[in-house]
């Protein structure tokens, strides 16, 4: 491994660690098409390292976020529940789903996905106010930036569970974070705060990730090797992402996510075109 | 869901454990790789799971970097089973069982693991 190729995946590394763990992502989906696309990193060992970085950018993001309280851990623990089974299932069923037909539905969601988070952009600061008599479902935070405690009111818990099994589904058959469904999942169906459901969601992408990775491993697919310069990179791009989230409008949070939505439902999309996995 | 607050302990604990588990498996792919570079190691390529801690601790750098990723991969599955214990302590029962749910279902994605080997 040469100096400038340790240093170029170190910086790839950093990048995913930011974006990864201020949107709740995971950083797993921009690391495959940067490692391959401009370092020339076969796709089976960037699968193996954007695994690495799932799981490296959930523990640095997610201790962070735990530190600031922004987790919703009765909640994560319930949709990683889901999350994880949709993983086994996925892993397990990759050999024999149609690839074409599952990015087809795939990125059809996510423009879905894209398009309703666009329409709540300019409600992204405002959640449901807890009213009426106390509710096992109420929850708060304290949010930095405006120095005040928000409270809000998780809905719709079976449908932001039986999202999240599509999220861990994808995770398993695409080795990405499960992030990218986990997220709307809690902010557009169940009314939890984008900045919660970042925290919550990088908490639960570690354990969906591990899920897939064990599998990965025993097939090979992760190089250790290229696995130091990726954690390296990681804890140092995820203990900054938290941080800034802090200093984030989540209207401009919403706005960052909804450009990521896009663009991966475009190349999923375009991916059922070409006939990829 | 349960009414009940996640007390602040239980967020620093699992917080504390996820970071110090990150930093043990950076410490130990450090290593590995030093050894590897020092010694102008190749390295085999790929570690069956079972040979990985064996040759870790007889020094071997491939074992050690190679546990460093197993590290990485185990914190997570250590912070449910920490949560379990901190959340069991809390009397939540439904949520202890939830967690201990996660956790068989990570045992079966290593057995599967382990069975494709």
């Amino acid at each position: 491994m040469t100096p400038d190729f340790l240093l170029g995946a170190v910086a790839i590394a950093v990048a995913a660690g930011l974006f990864g763990s201020l949107l709740g992502l995971g950083g797993g989906l921009f690391v495959v098409p940067l490692l391959t696309g401009l370092l020339g990193v076969s796709t089976g060992e960037a699968i193996g390292a954007s695994v690495v970085a799932v799981v490296a950018t959930s523990c640095v993001g997610g201790s962070t976020y735990l530190r600031y309280r922004v987790v919703n851990v009765p909640l994560g623990m319930r949709l990683e529940l889901a999350t994880v089974c949709g993983a086994i299932v996925g892993a397990l069923l990759l050999t024999i789903a149609d690839p074409r037909l599952l990015n087809a539905v795939f990125g059809l969601v996510l423009t879905y996905t894209g398009v309703v988070m666009l329409r709540g952009g300019g409600r992204a600061d405002q959640v449901e106010t807890p009213s009426g008599p106390p509710d096992p479902h109420d929850y708060s935070y304290y949010n930095v930036r405006r120095q005040v405690e928000i409270a809000y009111r998780v809905r719709r818990v079976p449908a932001g569970v039986a999202a999240s099994l599509v999220g861990g589904f994808v995770s398993g058959i695409l080795g990405v974070g499960g992030g990218l469904f986990n997220v709307p999942a809690m902010t557009v169906l169940m009314g939890v705060p984008l900045r919660v459901a970042a925290g919550t969601s990088a908490f639960m992408i570690g354990v969906t990730g591990t899920a897939g990775a064990f599998i990965q491993y025993a097939h090979g697919l992760i190089d250790a090797r290229l696995a130091l310069p990726v954690v390296a990179g990681v804890i140092t791009g995820a203990a900054f992402g938290p941080r800034l989230s802090r200093h984030v409008t989540q209207v401009r949070l919403n706005q960052v996510f909804v450009v990521v939505v896009f663009v991966f439902a475009a190349e999923m999309l375009w991916r059922a075109a070409a006939g990829a996995r | 869901m349960s009414s009940t607050p996640t007390s602040p302990a239980l967020y620093l604990i699992l917080s504390r454990l996820l970071l110090a588990g990150v930093m043990v498996s950076l410490a130990l792919m450090c290593v590995g790789y030093a050894l590897l570079e020092i010694r102008h190691d190749a390295g085999r390529a790929w570690l069956p799971l079972g040979q990985i801690v064996p040759r870790a601790l007889a020094g071997d750098a491939r074992g050690l970097l190679d546990l460093g990723v197993l590290v990485l991969l185990a914190t997570p599955t250590l912070r449910v089973a920490a949560a379990i214990i901190l959340v069991a302590r809390e009397r939540r029962g439904r949520d202890a069982l939830i967690e201990a749910a996660v956790l068989c279902l990570l045992a079966l994605s290593l057995a599967l693991a382990l069975l494709r080997q």
